[in-house]
């Protein structure tokens, strides 16, 4: 896919026509919904609808598809911000910052500079796709196993100095997290590992119920106990002020580039974005004590990067037909089901169809914000329900939301026993964060260090001489050489800024 | 008082649950069908479900609801289909060869190959060796003469998963050729691409839906199927060029253990139907699946001689569990 | 465990030993092919990293005589409304099979409800009442997931 003027004016005619922009409109409004349920990602969005597509023509029903998953990343931050439950892994860093502005009263503009970064990020973001898809699309390519272990490496480093002070607690919630996800089945040899001879342990765990324990279930521990009686006494204005959507700029924009870029890569999904834009942005911050307490870049930064990473995934898609996360997958296999041959054959033939997809984004993403805008209004309301209905609310989302992964009640257990866990390390300090990025990127680093090893016959220094990788380890190490220089000089007790009152 | 009547509900309810079992065959099937894919949407196995729901749903006569059962390579899957209810209102996707090499890698995989009930086997992907179309290669000879030239180990080939076909593939091309090439695994059959791509492997073994996708990026040196494909014409066969390596996956569906065989038949007849519909040919034909017509008997015959054959070459390659 | 430096050296020789324990399982992985990265690797990186931290908090903690910040514990009423509400939500798992989601969605809101405000039993059961029937109409009818449905809707 070039681009031409008359291709992308082209693609706006067929995109403007009264049926695309309904199912268009459609779309963005299901991968709402999919997105503020939790559990239920934009992938099982998409399959839900699919039989749909045999009554749609293909250009409507991809585009109501693609809808879908940008659409999702808009959801997906409501449950986090509102009553902690990041539906999926990539709204965790919105929920740090999310959640402690709801408890103020302030979850309406939260909610909107959610809205508004995902708008400008998920626009920016397009633009790119634009303009440079065929120069980004080798970007895609150039990224191996090595430079993915190298890649993960660093972001698990980099989530680490996250846990302010309590740095050996940061690196246990870490470990525990790898070790979780290595439950079950080894990717590359197939062998049962930590199952501890139980058949159920052999599928390993999934981290959705992982987080929702860690986040919705000891939320309510930790609410129950204390008797609260809302999650915020009050609501304050709904709209973000002219000063919080200037101190979001910034954010915006740098996550916008963290999350394109990162995103043109197949296999990396908003789930490491969003963490390594959080971190990026309190590290530029002039005031990063103020992150963990309801800073708002918090949220605007983790928002865009969603949304920019969703975008970026297009680049692959259209260059070669290659899907960067399931949704994508899903979205080819629905081509399939038009007895079209997803591939990179496919979008170079049919400009029209890629052009019109691309439009419809744009159309889509301002469809988006009108549709969320409002919604902030209702949604913050649900802070002042009195807890002890929202309480046993949130355990009916977060179960029914496990449960749907696999239809299995293991899964639930597995998320009760994760929301006690979670309790534990809230009351004992120890950072959440690390462990949640750890249990969603633990296989695919494994599995890219088993390939780097295969394609270098077993020598670790291949991660080191290719200068991509190289470039991430060196980060990486030094991170970690700071973190080690930090904890000697240090008396301080360890103790987890995002967790401290 | 409450409990005694909660226990009567909950025993009512165990007895319709069990009177929906002895379900017989003539008034089968009269509610929705569950039909449970064991990989990601997206895959080939949903792509074949998909592409059949709109046919089966006609032909059945009820309801099919295509559901996701993800995890441990499909195994998750087969145990829970091993536990259903055998009233043929629960059916799953199988794969050949995982449902035969995981039970016989990991010792209790949580069923037993035999005992998944074969419905139909629909389809089958045969093995195709692919490098990228500016690789110094032209043929499968080229290929080979490379590897032999250099250290073993040194030349590498990706492909979908460990114990898949693609890997068993390449352990067979290995050892016809008498070569050593490494064999990198990834997470699928789409996740292996992006690396020949990127030239991070030297060669891909992947399945054949991917050599029409691929077509202008990729040349196909051999494809490990009995004769040449009709949509692919112009790629050879590994037969033809000497080396007798016959190798892909296969899919179908499967019931519950102990499933009635009439429950089976209308089940098999329905799926049948399905894949001779002309319409759903076309779409298969032309992403380039293989499509197979093995009723229950021949599916079971089929999984039995795959089984002896995979058994052999496992234990060649030292991969089977002592 | 009233101080965090209390919790900090018992929490950090519970990591020890659980490192020690991971270390243990990981050697006990069946090795089957040889492979370049072994699928003891990760495991066994793992559990002495845990085992280290372990200590080395253990140790940092002992050595610690500043201010400490303290652990917020329940009162006693709190700790008995966290472990009901725990048990709650297990039943609500485990009723789920036998009597289907919608039923035990009821039984759930209006029991747990009921439970931390019981002088409000009518919101209870209204609660329970319409979160039954959202589990109903949203998550198997519309969105057509395969929840137990129970004999109610069989």
């Amino acid at each position: 896919m070039s681009f031409s003027f008359e291709h992308l004016f082209r693609g706006f005619e067929i995109a403007l026509t009264f049926q695309n922009i309904f199912w268009a409109m459609v779309g963005c409004f299901i991968g709402t919904l999919v997105g503020v349920l939790p559990g239920i990602g934009p992938a099982s969005g998409i399959a839900i609808l699919l039989p749909l597509t045999t009554v749609l023509p293909p250009t409507s029903a991809i585009i109501m598809m693609a809808a879908i998953y940008y659409g999702a990343m808009y959801g997906g931050s409501t449950t986090a911000i509102v009553v902690n439950i990041p539906g999926e892994a990539s709204s965790v860093p919105t929920a740090i910052d999310g959640y402690e502005m709801a408890k103020q009263g302030k979850a309406g503009p939260a909610l909107a500079i959610a809205a508004i970064s995902s708008f400008v990020a998920g626009t920016l973001g397009l633009v790119g796709l634009t303009f440079f898809a065929p120069l980004l699309a080798d970007v895609a390519v150039a990224f191996g196993p090595p430079e993915y272990f190298a890649l993960m490496f660093m972001a698990l480093t980099l989530v680490i100095s996250l846990s302010g002070r309590a740095l050996l607690k940061g690196v246990i919630s870490m470990a525990l997290g790898l070790t979780t996800s290595l439950i079950g089945q080894d990717p590359l040899t197939g062998a049962a590992r930590l199952t501890f001879g139980f058949p159920k342990l052999l599928a390993g765990i999934d981290f959705i119920s992982v987080i929702v324990g860690l986040f919705a279930i000891s939320e309510v521990m930790v609410n129950v106990e204390s008797r609260i009686t809302a999650i915020s006494q009050k609501i304050g204005s709904w709209m973000p002020t002219w000063a919080d959507i200037r101190q979001c700029t910034g954010a915006m924009i740098r996550s916008t580039g963290i999350g394109f870029f990162l995103g043109l890569l197949p296999g990396v999904t908003p789930s490491v974005t969003t963490f390594v834009a959080y971190d990026v942005e309190k590290r530029v911050s002039k005031t990063p004590e103020r992150f963990g307490k309801g800073a708002i870049e918090g949220v605007a930064a983790p928002e865009g990067a969603n949304n920019a990473t969703s975008t970026a995934g297009f680049v692959p898609l259209f260059s070669f037909g290659i899907p960067t996360a399931p949704s994508m997958a899903v979205l080819l296999g629905g081509l399939m089901m038009y007895g079209l041959q997803p591939g990179p054959m496919l979008f170079k033939e049919n400009p029209d169809f890629v052009w019109a997809i691309i439009a419809s984004m744009y159309i889509g993403n301002v469809m988006l914000i009108v549709l969320n805008l409002p919604l902030v209004g209702m949604w913050a309301r649900i802070c002042v329900i009195p807890f002890y209905i929202l309480g046993p609310m949130i355990v009916f989302f977060s179960v029914l939301g496990t449960y749907s992964i696999r239809f299995q009640p293991f899964d639930v257990w597995v998320m009760l026993l994760f929301g006690v866990i979670g309790y534990l390390m809230r009351k004992f300090g120890y950072p959440i964060a690390p462990m949640v990025l750890a249990t969603v990127i633990s296989q695919m680093m494994e599995m890219s260090l088993g390939q780097s090893l295969l394609m270098s016959q077993g020598s670790v220094l291949i991660l080191f001489t290719r200068p991509i990788s190289g470039v991430f380890m060196a980060l990486a190490f030094i991170s970690i050489a700071r973190g080690i220089w930090l904890q000697i000089r240090s008396h301080a007790p360890e103790v987890a800024v995002e967790e401290a009152d | 008082m409450k409990r005694t009547a909660v226990g009567v509900v909950v025993l009512l309810a165990a007895l319709a649950i069990a009177g929906a079992g002895v379900s017989n065959a003539a008034n089968f099937p009269k509610k929705r069908i569950t039909y449970n894919i064991c990989f990601n949407p997206g895959g080939e196995s949903d792509i074949t479900a998909r592409i059949q729901e709109q046919v089966l749903k006609k032909n059945l006569g009820v309801d099919v609801s295509i559901q996701y059962k993800i995890g441990g390579g499909g195994a998750l899957c087969w145990a829970d289909l091993a536990q259903s209810a055998p009233d043929g209102y629960t059916i799953a996707g199988h794969n050949l060869p995982h449902i035969i090499l995981q039970p016989l890698e990991m010792g209790d995989a949580g069923y037993k190959t035999l005992e998944l009930k074969n419905i139909y086997m629909f389809e089958s992907t045969p093995n195709v060796l692919m490098v990228r179309k500016d690789s110094p290669f032209k043929t499968l000879k080229d290929f080979i003469a490379y590897a032999k030239k250099n250290p073993p180990g040194v030349v590498t080939v990706g492909g979908s998963g460990t114990s898949s076909a693609n890997d068993l593939g390449t352990a067979e091309l290995n050892k016809a050729a008498g070569i050593k090439l490494s064999y990198v695994p990834f997470g699928g059959t789409g996740s292996a691409v992006p690396a020949l791509l990127g030239g991070h492997v030297t060669a891909l073994m992947s399945y054949s839906p991917m050599a029409i996708q691929y077509k202008d990026k990729f040349r196909f040196l051999a494809i490990a199927s009995e004769k040449r494909m009709d949509v692919i014409p112009d790629v050879p066969t590994f037969k033809e060029q000497g080396y007798d390596i016959v190798e892909g996956a296969y899919r179908g569906v499967a019931a519950p253990p102990g499933t009635p065989d009439a429950v089976v038949k209308v089940l098999a007849d329905a799926f049948e139907k399905t894949m001779k519909d002309p319409e759903v040919r076309k779409k298969m034909d032309h992403n380039g699946f293989k499509t197979e017509f093995m009723g229950p008997e021949a599916s079971q015959a089929f999984v039995k001689k795959k089984m002896v054959e995979y058994e052999t070459i496992m234990k060649e390659l030292g991969r089977v569990k002592k | 465990m009233k101080t965090l430096r209390q919790a900090d050296i018992a929490g950090g020789c519970f990591l020890a030993f659980l490192g020690l324990f991971i270390l243990y399982a990981a050697s006990n992985i069946r090795l089957g092919v040889e492979r370049a990265l072994s699928p003891r690797f990760f495991p066994s990186v793992l559990g002495f990293l845990i085992f280290a931290c372990g200590v080395g908090l253990a140790v940092k903690s002992w050595r610690f005589r500043g201010e400490d910040p303290g652990i917020h514990w329940p009162d006693r009423q709190g700790f008995v409304i966290v472990v009901v509400s725990l048990l709650l939500i297990a039943a609500y798992n485990a009723l789920m099979k036998p009597l289907g989601l919608p039923l035990a969605t009821f039984l759930y809101a209006a029991a747990s409800i009921g439970f931390l405000k019981p002088e409000r039993w009518g919101v209870a059961i209204v609660s329970g009442l319409v979160l039954g029937a959202v589990s109903y109409v949203v998550f198997i009818r519309l969105l057509d997931l395969s929840f137990p449905m129970g004999f109610l809707f069989e």
